[in-house]
């Protein structure tokens, strides 16, 4: 499931900072949010990736 | 109860909170009449289905996580409004309406009629499903 950091002090019920998931934010538009800034998509990054980049 | 003056009235879209930049907001709720009629009768009608639509006027802000970046990606899609007649916690004196699936056809990004004016937005959020929350 996605997970996305508030990136706002305008969001609802979610401070600054907070991660939330697809089901905390039920009934919004949440491509919308990501596009005006409200919300940063999280990326994970698998151990293989993180391998990589310390050998690198 | 007392007859009350809206002072502080909070909206938020799509879960942003943009009372501090809202001037004005209607909501009205509205159940579409069909006629149901009957040979010997007299006219009578039924409800159908909700037709709803909330008209609100915020003042145009460009700041990040404002009202530019909050409205502009919503035109043309659906999303959540709210509104309540204060801020503090939702009651039967404060009651709470909620639309989902409200429709967004257009945003006015800049309208700058006068000289040095503030530029109001006036959107308005069409269909959807109403409830209202008491507590």
């Amino acid at each position: 499931m996605a997970k996305y950091q508030v990136n706002s002090h305008r969001l609802n019920g979610k401070a600054f900072g907070d991660v939330v998931s697809e089901t905390d934010l039920v009934g919004a538009n949440i491509e919308a949010l990501v596009e005006g800034g409200h919300l940063i998509p999280v990326i994970k990054t698998s151990k293989k990736d993180e391998a990589k980049a310390e050998d690198n | 109860m007392a007859i009350i003056a809206f002072k502080n009235v909070d909206f938020t879209v799509n879960g942003v909170n943009l009372s501090d930049r809202m001037n004005s907001v209607v909501l009205t709720y509205e159940v579409e009449q069909q006629d149901a009629t009957v040979m010997g009768g007299n006219r009578a009608f039924i409800g159908g289905i909700q037709n709803n639509t909330l008209e609100v006027t915020l003042y145009q802000d460009f700041d990040a996580n404002e009202v530019e970046a909050t409205i502009f990606p919503l035109v043309g899609q659906t999303t959540t409004v709210t509104v309540r007649p204060g801020a503090q916690a939702t009651s039967s004196t404060n009651p709470l309406y909620t639309i989902t699936g409200a429709y967004l056809a257009s945003h006015t990004p800049i309208n700058a009629t006068d000289v040095g004016a503030t530029s109001p937005v006036t959107l308005t959020f069409t269909g959807g499903t109403l409830v209202k929350t008491t507590s």
